[in-house]
């Protein structure tokens, strides 16, 4: 698992304004304004240099501000991103910039106090969206859009103008590919984070021959690099059907249970009639009839078919391989 | 000596030279996962070669799998492949109307390539690996 902790770190990276657009941007005051004053808000923040790889997977997302103020008033927001491979910063006014279609409801009772640390509400799917972008790439900047929805008064949270020590901080945790900044030595059982080379996480993996550990980050020079999944093998299984193509028939269908609760990664090979094993879906033909298999994923089972078009009068018999990974396609 | 870390299965010996033996062998490479993300593309209704792009950003070739599922079809699919609807032994399968054709990879781009026979309009979730380099 990954993280990454960033921090609003210059004055055209934070902000807020009227979300109609009406009126000016106020970028460099000392607060921004959470909700609605003189109408509803749109408060935004930058984050540069954004260290998540892209095609990580999300686990965790949140804003950490720092509020000055006081008040017991309900804020209600909604939480969205700004849909950019590499947000720029808010030097020109933002507010028309295209926000994430993912958002997320941000509700809190306004806290007393000063410089009073309050963490939002987690938008692990804005996050997901942004760096799930095809531009997306690991030291681009990203911006998140805070915006009233149904406050009746607004609160007060830092602005970098007014302290950089407490301007908002954004807060990540990720699991999949990460940039590794760690040192580990090849062929080693043991994570060893550096004391040289400050690392976030720390890494096992092992270098191909001639390849240096130390060195590299390409995942194309590593054996095994804890920084990068692995499929998980779970099971092998043989599934043979077969038919009659004499009586009439021309498919036949078998199945797998594999009960895991969810679609996992899976490969199957066929031998038709006891030839080669063919990836599958598979396709042939032979002189006067053509045959054919392939085989679908459900939570709970693998599907095979196997079917004939042509003349026939002989049985028919397939046999398939399936190869089971507790990888989960994550699909819904 | 060559310095080797190795994790043999359950009931095999640490000295085996036989690679099937072992969990995890360092003289042998593992398939890693280097990218995998999931992608969800609207197929236009009675349309076929639709092409989808995402930029993998790896500057090399990788080697791709791919599986597909229909947001209201329980179920997934891969390339090569329509997504089996109805199956019967006299029959045969037919489909849903969507086939993904392909799948294919160049140093910058993920292809996915689908057809939609159906009258509808379609919202198909693509799961995507990218294991290793091709070339």
């Amino acid at each position: 698992m990954g993280s990454f902790n960033g921090q609003v770190a210059a004055g055209n990276d934070d902000g807020y304004g009227l979300l109609d657009g009406s009126g000016s941007w106020q970028g460099t005051l000392n607060t921004i304004l959470l909700g609605k004053s003189g109408g509803a808000l749109v408060s935004m923040f930058r984050f540069q240099n954004v260290t998540i790889a892209p095609g990580v997977t999300i686990l965790t997302a949140k804003l950490t501000l720092y509020f000055s103020g006081g008040g017991s008033n309900n804020i209600t927001c909604k939480i969205y991103g700004l849909a950019e491979d590499n947000a720029s910063d808010f030097s020109s006014d933002p507010r028309s910039r295209t926000k994430t279609t993912a958002n997320v409801n941000w509700s809190f009772t306004e806290p007393g106090g000063i410089n009073y640390e309050f963490d939002t509400a987690d938008f692990t799917s804005v996050l997901q969206e942004i760096v799930n972008r095809g531009g997306w790439a690991s030291g681009n900047a990203l911006a998140i859009r805070i915006e009233d929805n149904g406050s009746t008064f607004a609160h007060d949270a830092n602005s970098y103008e007014v302290s950089t020590v407490h301007a908002a901080k954004l807060v990540v945790t990720y699991s999949g590919s990460s940039p590794s900044s760690s040192v580990s030595p090849s062929s080693s059982l043991s994570p060893s984070p550096s004391a040289s080379i400050p690392s976030e996480t720390p890494v096992l993996k092992v270098a191909k021959r001639g390849k240096n550990a130390l060195e590299s980050h390409d995942p194309r020079d590593f054996i095994f690099h804890s920084g990068y999944g692995t499929l998980k093998y779970y099971t092998k299984q043989l599934i043979s059907i077969s038919f009659d193509a004499n009586t009439g028939d021309i498919s036949a269908t078998g199945n797998y249970t594999h009960g895991l609760g969810y679609y996992p990664f899976c490969e199957v090979f066929v031998s038709v009639n006891g030839g080669n094993y063919e990836y599958c879906p598979f396709f042939g033909s032979g002189a006067s009839v053509a045959y054919s298999a392939t085989f679908i994923i459900t939570t709970t089972q693998i599907k095979v078919y196997g079917e004939i078009s042509g003349v026939s009068t002989d049985v028919w018999t397939f046999d398939f391989l399936v190869f089971v990974y507790k990888n989960n396609l994550q699909l819904s | 000596m060559q310095q080797v870390v190795k994790v043999a299965k359950i009931g095999k010996r640490g000295d085996s030279s036989n690679p099937n033996d072992y969990i995890f062998h360092s003289s042998y490479n593992t398939f890693k996962i280097i990218r995998e993300n999931t992608v969800t593309v609207t197929l236009a209704a009675s349309t076929n070669n639709q092409t989808f792009q995402v930029s993998h950003g790896l500057g090399f070739i990788p080697l791709p799998a791919a599986f597909a599922k229909e947001s209201t079809v329980a179920q997934v699919f891969l390339p090569n492949t329509v997504n089996v609807n109805l199956w019967g032994a006299g029959l045969g399968w037919t489909s849903t109307g969507v086939k993904f054709n392909y799948i294919a990879t160049d140093a910058t781009y993920i292809s996915f390539n689908f057809d939609n026979s159906s009258a509808s309009a379609k919202t198909v979730s693509i799961r995507y690996f990218l294991l290793e380099q091709v070339n």
